[in-house]
């Protein structure tokens, strides 16, 4: 489903932020990206939704190249960003509605879907109110309807769970394992270790720009935890 | 107290005018505002030299604190909200260990410096054409100098206070935004016209006999619009000591005053203004389906109306051009000519019609600036599933839905106020649609070319980049030229100029609309 190739990105005037990175993420798959701040994490996932342009490597989402078809790529994909800046001016329906309608999802699956989302993320009652008014967290329930509302092939997240109340978070988890049993797949950025290691069935973790593990979280781990691998692997590196 | 006032004000003005580490786009700028300035300052010189040789030096003074006095307070009331109220790092700042004064200080100083930079290219050339026409002594230096640097002050604080008055009363209200902007040009329009109206010459007021020459009697106009030049005009003119005390107390007095009458009530301003009223009752109904493009300029649509000074700035021109055009309808044709105060044109008025309705109606061009407008949202923009024509096209039909039907109106009635042959009345409708198309098209170029998304205060793109004003004076240059040729140029047949220029505009908006296509954002 997403499939990185020697993908390297270099701000202007700046080191490499990103180093020859190669990542698959299949379908099923929910796959963890993690790694400290300025790892590299966020470039490598604007890259993937298409926000960033670069020009060393490539990365092909169900199998198209996202520099060469970007529209084809955004049309089985979503994204949804670490600080979710929607647009203000509009009410949390009409931005939901706008989204349905840039993806062209038919009315009847669009309002069941914003339904069912909006009901479980207890937002509905907010959604007549304008963004402007909403909290981070009640924004991030927004962003997160707006990118399941067209069922995505693959789901992109960049620190996901950051301002969301533990209801929301716990309706999360559940809805990405929902959504990864459906046969989409999950990639997704995060600094909490435990969610990781109980959510992910694989995950990579960057260093300075660099991958330095990559592989399924069972095989990695072993006995031991996440946390103890990260730590183990960031202090080796050094 | 100083210290902290100057370090937030330094933060503030800096990121207010967007100083950015670019050097390319940062000397691209500079150069563009300053040879804005040049122009100002040229401009304002020739208005005070052509004052002076016609006798009414004595003028210049009372005009300049005037006309400077009035364009602040225009334009600091469409702006003051965003810059001293309901501004974005209002949290951060009022939680910071300092007084609320020096906050209100500091964020007021901004504005004042910003409108001081306007004062002086107007006042100090204005200040040189009186110099040449009177030779002042050397008392006048420092009471010139002193009247600039305190003319910002009175114009500034009651913009402000009046337009934190409008959204402190519109924010009640469900539709505050469209409200506001309505409430915003009708308290502009009653400023204006009310000073006007207190300007204005009636017979139990003043004694016209009295009045020996066209300049005395504009000194009178002056000084009833705007107090403060009375003053002004004694201290410089008569040298008149107590009168240029009076008018500095007047004028530090009342921004003293301000500063401590608003600080007892700052917080609770904000609060109100920042307060959102949720109803948070919404039930699910059924929802309409768009294409993309109908989506994307809906939002458009909704962002340009969500804001007064994108609606007040960007909206001028087609409301220039529709009142221009319904008072044609009222006034007849032959005041048009004294009205556009541009020598020969009563001769050739019939052609340049068209060209003054593109002038007007490009002057609006929503395109130069609603790619920056995404903000940090851009990022939302980049990864839908949308192509970047696709999203230049609904921007450039968003400009076209609000300049086009104005256009038209303002065609109509000139084409009913001025009889034209058959070629001249299909120009009049015609040429205001291809250079309005045209135009949207240059502004999407221009702002794909320059943006700015890095705001924190919307005013910033909308008033103060480079491609807001690359816009709206392109748009005025570009309908300009033609006006120029037609009236230096009088034996050229109109319809023929008109034809050749809407032609070629119609040419130029096709071969910039492939070239904008082809371009990322």
């Amino acid at each position: 489903m997403l499939e990185i190739k020697n993908f390297s990105k270099t701000y202007k005037g700046s080191k490499k932020a990103v180093e020859d990175l190669n990542l698959k993420v299949e379908a099923g798959d929910i796959f963890g990206f993690i790694g400290h701040n300025g790892a590299g994490k966020s470039t490598t996932i604007k890259a993937i939704a298409g926000v960033l342009d670069f020009e060393e490597g490539e990365i092909f989402i169900d199998n198209k190249s996202i520099r060469s078809q970007p529209v084809e790529c955004k049309k089985v994909m979503a994204y949804i960003p670490d600080n979710p800046d929607l647009y203000e001016h509009l009410t949390g329906i009409q931005y939901l509605n706008f989204i349905g309608d840039i993806f062209e999802v038919p009315v009847r699956e669009r309002e069941e879907r914003i339904k069912k989302y909006g009901d479980e993320f207890e937002i509905t009652s907010a959604f007549g109110d304008a963004i402007s008014s909403y909290s981070h967290g009640m924004k991030q329930k927004i962003a997160i309807i707006s990118a399941l509302m067209h069922e995505p092939k693959l789901l992109i997240l960049d620190e996901p769970f950051v301002g969301l109340d533990p209801k929301a978070s716990i309706l999360l988890k559940q809805t990405m394992h929902e959504l990864c049993e459906r046969g989409s797949a999950i990639f997704f950025s995060t600094h909490v270790l435990d969610v990781a290691e109980k959510l992910c069935n694989k995950i990579a973790i960057i260093k300075g720009g660099r991958l330095v593990v990559e592989g399924e979280m069972e095989k990695l781990i072993g006995d031991e935890s996440l946390e103890s691998l990260f730590m183990e692997v960031i202090d080796h590196e050094k | 107290m100083k210290s902290k006032c100057f370090l937030l004000f330094k933060v503030q003005f800096f990121n207010q005018v967007n100083v950015k580490s670019k050097a390319k786009s940062q000397v691209m700028v500079m150069v563009s505002m300053g040879i804005l300035g040049v122009i100002l300052a040229i401009y304002s010189y020739m208005i005070g030299y052509g004052l002076g040789s016609m006798g009414m030096a004595e003028v210049i003074p009372s005009y300049a604190l005037a006309i400077t006095s009035i364009v602040t307070l225009f334009f600091t009331a469409i702006k003051a909200n965003g810059v001293l109220f309901a501004y974005k790092d209002y949290d951060i700042l009022m939680a910071l260990p300092v007084k609320t004064s020096t906050v209100i200080a500091s964020r007021f100083l901004t504005m004042y410096v910003l409108n001081l930079i306007f004062t002086a290219l107007v006042m100090v050339p204005m200040g040189i054409s009186y110099i040449v026409w009177q030779g002042p002594g050397f008392l006048f230096y420092p009471v010139w100098i002193a009247g600039l640097l305190a003319a910002p002050l009175v114009p500034t604080t009651i913009a402000t206070l009046l337009g934190a008055l409008i959204i402190l009363f519109t924010s009640r209200f469900k539709y505050a935004n469209i409200l506001t902007t309505v409430v915003s040009l009708a308290a502009m329009i009653a400023v204006v016209l009310g000073s006007f109206s207190l300007g204005g010459v009636s017979d139990e007021s003043i004694d016209i006999s009295a009045i020996k020459s066209v300049g005395e009697f504009m000194l009178v106009q002056i000084n009833r619009i705007y107090p403060l030049a009375s003053l002004f005009h004694k201290a410089v003119v008569k040298l008149d000591m107590v009168s240029f005390l009076i008018y500095l107390v007047i004028s530090a007095g009342w921004y003293y005053l301000f500063v401590k009458v608003l600080s007892l009530r700052y917080k609770k301003m904000n609060t109100g203004l920042m307060t959102y009223h949720t109803r948070s009752d919404y039930k699910m109904t059924s929802l309409s389906a768009g294409s993309p493009l109908k989506a994307l300029w809906k939002k458009e649509m909704k962002r340009f109306f969500s804001s007064t000074p994108y609606i007040l700035n960007m909206g001028m021109g087609i409301i220039l051009a529709v009142v221009f055009s319904i008072a044609c309808l009222f006034v007849g044709r032959d005041q048009i000519g004294t009205i556009l105060n541009m020598p020969g044109i009563q001769d050739v008025i019939g052609g340049v019609l068209p060209f003054v309705v593109s002038m007007l109606g490009c002057m609006s061009c929503t395109t130069s600036v609603s790619l920056s407008l995404e903000g940090k949202s851009i990022g939302i923009l980049k990864s839908l599933p949308v192509s970047p024509e696709l999203v230049y096209k609904s921007k450039i039909l968003m400009n076209l839905t609000l300049i086009l039907p104005a256009m038209l109106i303002s065609s109509a009635c000139l084409a009913i106020c001025f009889p034209q042959s058959l070629p001249g009345v299909v120009l009049i409708f015609v040429t205001p649609l291809v250079y309005g198309t045209f135009t949207s098209i240059f502004g999407m170029f221009v702002n794909i070319k320059m943006p700015n998304y890095e705001w924190t205060n919307e005013i910033s793109v909308i008033k103060q980049s480079m491609s807001s004003m690359a816009g709206i004076f392109g748009g005025m240059i570009n309908g300009g030229i033609p006006i120029i040729i037609l009236v230096v140029f009088k034996n050229l047949d109109p319809v023929v100029v008109g034809a050749i220029f809407t032609a070629a505009e119609a040419v130029l908006s096709v071969l910039l609309f492939g070239y904008l296509k082809k371009l990322r954002f």
